[in-house]
């Protein structure tokens, strides 16, 4: 019975070590090394026009090639355990359960790319305001109008059912 | 020996002689392409002296810097605030004649093509340097 016990408990222990914290890895993709992956990569791994680029989906070998031979994030790789890479790994990949649409308002007009949805998908909606004016989104999709600073961003999360109705004047293409 | 010393000021005012500033960096320790802008700085001539703050975004908020025009690093000259990976010309020229009510200028993130990011030799483009007041007003400063 008592070596039962200690093989669950060791058991539990190996699994939770090596199964991902994705809040923890949320936490680090804003926070690791005083400023975070996104300044990189977007504010959900929508890549955001910066260096880094579109990194959603990513996976624990790409982030630990990436530690290892790409120049900015050289110096991450000795402050980033494996627990922490690995938490990393699990956020990225839950982001990319979620189909992203990046949407960019400039010259009074919102265009964006989606990648592949279906009707009741949960998306990420990445709403840019590329102007140094206030603009007010008042897209029926969010439930109250989200007022965007000069060159703000605002990450909107839920389900997607009509692009139409929800997002109405938005111009997608596929991406 | 007086009419030199005239001549010597007459000569660095109208030849357009830039002054080498001393530049305060924030950054975080494990900021490879922030050490690659302050490397670029302090071969122009500038005298370089690098922070590494326990909370480096409460240091950029404390500054004043817009939170959507945050970058890696964070430099003070002469009391202004630079965010980001901005070109020494764009610094001089802010500094020359500071714009009135301006607190500093930012690049927003990271672009690819900004010094400290761009490969050596490689031409900076496809970002804007962005010019920012107290009351986090916004105006384009210069284009690339």
């Amino acid at each position: 019975m008592s070596r039962t016990l200690i093989y669950g408990c060791a058991l539990w222990l190996l699994m939770a070590f090596a199964s991902a914290d994705n809040r923890e890895g949320e936490r680090l993709y804003r926070e690791a090394g005083g400023y975070g992956c996104a300044v990189c990569h977007g504010q959900v791994g929508d890549g955001a026009g910066q260096a880094g680029g579109y990194i959603r989906g990513a996976t624990l070998e790409q982030l630990n090639e990436s530690l290892l031979t790409n120049d900015p994030m050289k110096p991450l790789s000795a402050v980033l355990t494996d627990q922490d890479r690995t938490n990393l790994a699990g956020y990225l990949s839950e982001l990319a359960k979620r189909p992203l649409i990046s949407a960019r308002y400039e010259n009074g007009e919102w265009r964006g790319q989606a990648e592949a949805w279906d009707a009741g998908d949960d998306v990420d909606l990445v709403l840019y305001n590329a102007t140094f004016d206030v603009v007010v989104v008042d897209f029926p999709l969010l439930s109250e109008p989200v007022e965007l600073v000069p060159l703000g961003t605002h990450v909107w999360q839920g389900k997607l059912n009509d692009l139409s109705v929800q997002l109405p004047g938005l111009t997608l293409e596929s991406l | 020996m007086k009419l030199l010393r005239t001549f010597a000021f007459l000569f660095i005012a109208l030849s357009g002689f830039v002054f080498a500033e001393a530049i305060t960096v924030y950054k975080s320790p494990t900021c490879g392409c922030c050490t690659e802008w302050a490397a670029i700085m302090e071969k122009s001539g500038h005298t370089i002296n690098v922070v590494h703050p326990a909370d480096l975004q409460g240091v950029k908020e404390d500054l004043g810097v817009p939170r959507q025009l945050g970058s890696c690093h964070t430099s003070v000259i002469n009391g202004y605030v630079f965010e980001g990976h901005i070109p020494e010309q764009d610094i001089l020229a802010f500094l020359d004649n500071p714009p009135e009510g301006a607190k500093g200028l930012a690049v927003p993130g990271m672009p690819g093509r900004s010094p400290g990011m761009a490969r050596p030799g490689q031409s900076y483009s496809g970002f804007n340097v962005v010019q920012f007041n107290e009351k986090h007003q916004l105006s384009l400063f210069s284009r690339y």
